[in-house]
């Protein structure tokens, strides 16, 4: 009888082990299971992340091809749309640098805009447009191509340039 | 008897607690696997990029309305110190006029596309034909001066290269010449890297009437 009891409990014992290493197993795999899908969302949302920066990045590029500060204008006809107006933006960073902050800040957020001309003369330095740092940000880059008029150049006509807009954003 | 009996059942329902959970393990495997296999099936590889509105429409507009450097010398009738040509409307009608005379007069669409104008000249072409626009290509330190149609190839292949191409972007480039007596006619064709073979934007065409036709480009972006 005693002898029966004994291995009763011994069974007992073991069944009880059993389950236990059965629920370690299964906590374990799932804890795996979370580890990897935790670090797959996390690539996504950086994806995801970098996807809607570009795109924000895209339609401050937009923003700043058709502001009229910027934009080839011929007195009242319709403007040049995808033009910049060199005269203008020659102009630009210095006459309207003091309202960066209080009205183009709602514009264009932290980053800068620098316009460079490819043709006819390369231009040894961009021209900056706008600017706000940002400390610590990720900055993304996006740039959009745009014709540059120049009045000063050409005769009758005005000349038009080929170079683009380079838009920095900052997350 | 009993006891060696009792110790044989043991064993099998021991052997049977094993099965299960291997099973129980495989399946969680199986689980996690197509898990895996369907996340990562909607990443072919090929990252759809934002390209945003008017990407394509901006860079053919700005081609097109480029007017030539002086320093490229394009020598014609039409043109006065002032007023260089320009490439999209100058140039390119230029070339309209003057294309049968640099192609032989045997060119045609199918022709053209197998021919891949990236390469050397074609044997065809005739580069001393005559163009109204003879211009020098600076970059190049071309010694002879081009025919127009030579010239803006060569000019919007440089210009796209510095910035799609650059950039990264495929791309391709097409100017047609439309006629009421013949099938359209590829005047000028090129791509940047691989081409544009899927997905891609396009600029929408931008015509130009001439006096050989009606001339139409267009480019896309991918």
């Amino acid at each position: 009888m005693q002898k029966e009891k004994k291995v009763k409990r011994k069974r007992g014992q073991v069944q009880m082990i059993e389950t236990i290493t059965v629920l370690f197993v299964f906590f374990i795999l799932v804890a795996v299971g979370i580890m990897f899908y935790a670090k797959y969302q996390k690539a996504a949302f950086e994806e995801k992340r970098q996807e809607l920066q570009l795109v924000k990045a895209s339609t401050i590029a937009l923003r700043a091809v058709f502001m009229p500060e910027l934009q080839c204008t011929k007195g009242e006809a319709e403007p040049e749309d995808y033009c910049i107006d060199m005269v203008k933006a020659r102009s630009f960073f210095n006459a309207l640098r003091p309202f960066f902050e209080e009205y183009y800040f709602d514009l264009f957020s932290f980053g800068s805009i620098t316009l460079t001309q490819l043709y006819p003369e390369e231009n040894s330095l961009p021209l900056e447009l706008y600017v706000k740092s940002k400390e610590g940000g990720k900055p993304i880059t996006t740039q959009f191509v745009v014709a540059l008029r120049d009045e000063t150049k050409g005769g009758v006509n005005p000349a038009y340039g080929y170079g683009y807009l380079e838009v920095k954003v900052y997350s | 008897m009993n006891f060696a009996l009792c110790k044989k059942h043991s064993v099998k329902k021991a052997q049977m607690e094993i099965i299960g959970l291997v099973v129980i393990v495989i399946l969680l495997t199986l689980g996690l696997l197509f898990l895996a296999i369907f996340k990562l099936k909607d990443d072919d590889g090929s990252r759809k990029v934002f390209l945003g509105q008017g990407y394509a429409t901006s860079a053919l507009s700005a081609l097109m309305k480029t007017t030539v450097s002086p320093n490229e010398n394009c020598a014609g009738e039409a043109v006065t110190l002032r007023d260089q040509p320009r490439l999209g409307a100058d140039i390119l009608e230029d070339c309209a006029i003057y294309f049968s005379e640099y192609c032989e007069g045997s060119c045609d669409k199918r022709k053209a596309r197998d021919r891949s104008f990236s390469g050397a000249e074609p044997r065809s072409e005739h580069p001393e034909a005559y163009s109204d626009y003879r211009c020098r290509l600076e970059e190049a330190g071309a010694a002879h001066a081009q025919h127009s149609c030579a010239f803006f190839r060569e000019k919007s292949r440089q210009l796209l290269e510095k910035t799609l191409g650059k950039w990264g972007r495929k791309y391709e480039f097409q100017v047609r010449l439309q006629t009421e007596a013949r099938k359209p006619l590829i005047l000028v064709y090129f791509t940047g890297k691989d081409g544009c073979p899927g997905e891609r934007e396009s600029s929408g065409i931008f015509p130009l009437q001439t006096d050989a036709g009606e001339v139409i480009g267009e480019l896309w972006v991918c």
